[in-house]
């Protein structure tokens, strides 16, 4: 992989909940007490923490339990700790919560960097492109049949089952069909927390349950590539990518499909 | 062909419609010839009124027109030519079959940057409808169209501004629709055709 299709990512979506956190401390902090500020800390960590149930509720992805669990343990021990408003005087219990909130911590930040808390969509998109050297635009906003597959409802639901849970793609299960929406990191909050519980203007894979696949990617989508690549070889060689994932999950070499994508070598954080 | 003996029979029935159409059909039927002027006086009406009824009459061959020299200067006389005014259309004749026949094999795909959006169907694989946006600046102008199922399931497969060109029957044939719905979808092949939403391919 070494001509980068895809333009650099800047986006900072991703720290925002970090720097939200960070500025409401440093407001209340200031005007009413270090006291307060650790407090809100605390309560937006459990705040977050119940974002994180749901997220894994929709997803089933095991990064989302860990992230549940290290931000309810480190909201605990703030809001239980000698600086919070709960303090009892015990010294232990905080303790015991810091401990489980630090290794939570710690194996998150292994899941991060081994992009097993990583959405793949820009993975998606750079592999989709990478044989594509015709740049003669052709955007439409319809979607694209591209192929037929044989399978059955039941291999369907279960890739559909592997990819959210390997955040790959996020499913919506359809009455004749699912829909997979490629999903980039910083741009999943809106579906994994269900704020906003439709696909439109994302890019998306549907494949019904007589096989057939079909492609649509957005305009934000496609104009994330450094060039305006050959429209319909784009969507085909997307479609042509989930076909083959389709054929490793139902071989059962689903770790294949994390395989490729790691071939784009895209930040773990991107 | 069609479209003038359309327009033909809504320009007599035009004037068929007016309130004073009976009256003056019937002075027409009794008197051997008429001017404007007397036919007016004798229905009470603006004789530019009567005059433009009588033109109308004589141009789609109801009503013959001759000069009369007047010691004056020359006027018209009008005459009854025909016993009936027969208003029939064959309904079947606007059935696009020919030119369906023909359109498809017309090679056809989205046009390169047409101003157009197509919107898809919630929960299912065909276009629900088509926004074209004609005109520029302030005149710009938009227009919604709203497909039918057959036609909305062909312009889902139809190939993108940067495939290939394909005939109307084959993307009919991965549409999974029969001929049955051609004279429908050549219907909007031609106003998209028309709009330059779509491209078709010269022979």
């Amino acid at each position: 992989m070494t001509v980068r299709k895809l333009k650099p990512d800047y986006d900072i979506t991703g720290l925002l909940p970090a720097t939200i956190t960070l500025i409401l401390f440093g407001i209340v902090s200031i005007f009413s007490g270090l006291k307060w500020g650790i407090t809100v800390v605390a309560f937006v960590f459990i705040l977050f923490s119940i974002f994180s149930l749901i997220a894994y509720v929709r997803t089933n992805a095991f990064n989302y339990l860990i992230a549940l669990f290290a931000l309810l343990f480190y909201g605990i021990f703030l809001a239980i700790s000698q600086g919070g408003i709960f303090y009892t005087g015990n010294t232990q219990i905080p303790k015991l919560f810091m401990l489980l909130g630090i290794i939570f911590f710690v194996f998150l930040s292994y899941l991060l960097i081994s992009k097993k808390a990583k959405w793949r969509g820009r993975d998606i998109f750079e592999i989709a492109a990478q044989e594509i050297r015709e740049a003669e635009n052709g955007f439409t906003g319809r979607p694209q049949p591209i192929d037929k597959i044989p399978l059955t409802k039941e291999e369907l639901f279960g890739f559909a089952e592997y990819l959210s849970k390997n955040l790959v793609a996020f499913p919506f299960r359809e009455a004749h069909r699912v829909v997979f929406v490629i999903v980039k990191m910083g741009k999943e909050f809106s579906l994994v927390y269900g704020f906003k519980n439709n696909y439109d203007y994302r890019s998306w894979i549907s494949i019904d349950f007589e096989g057939n696949l079909t492609v649509k990617i957005s305009q934000e989508d496609y104009l994330d590539y450094k060039e305006n690549l050959t429209f319909d070889r784009l969507g085909k060689s997307l479609g042509n990518l989930f076909t083959q994932f389709f054929y490793d999950y139902k071989k059962g070499e689903g770790i294949r499909i994390l395989d490729k994508l790691n071939e784009a070598s895209i930040s773990p954080f991107s | 062909m069609r479209t003038d003996k359309i327009k033909d029979i809504s320009k007599v029935c035009h004037y068929l419609a007016k309130d004073y159409a009976e009256d003056f059909l019937r002075i027409l039927v009794n008197y051997t010839d008429i001017s404007a002027s007397e036919a007016a006086s004798r229905l009470d009406m603006h004789i530019q009124t009567a005059q433009e009824f009588l033109e109308a009459l004589t141009v789609m061959g109801y009503v013959e027109k001759t000069t009369v020299i007047d010691k004056k200067r020359p006027y018209f006389r009008y005459r009854l030519i025909r016993d009936k005014i027969v208003v029939e259309i064959d309904l079947l004749s606007l059935k696009e079959e020919k030119n369906s026949a023909e359109g498809s094999n017309y090679r056809i795909r989205e046009k390169m940057y047409a101003d157009v959006k197509f919107t898809t169907a919630r929960y299912d694989d065909y276009i629900a409808n088509v926004v074209i946006w004609t005109g520029m600046g302030r005149n710009k102008k938009e227009r919604r169209i709203s497909l039918t199922v057959p036609q909305g399931k062909f312009l889902y497969h139809l190939p993108f501004p940067t495939a290939k060109h394909e005939t109307i029957a084959s993307i009919m044939k991965k549409a999974a629709l029969n001929n049955e719905h051609l004279p429908e979808i050549m219907d909007i092949v031609n106003l998209l055709i028309e709009y330059e939403s779509i491209e078709k391919m010269e022979p």
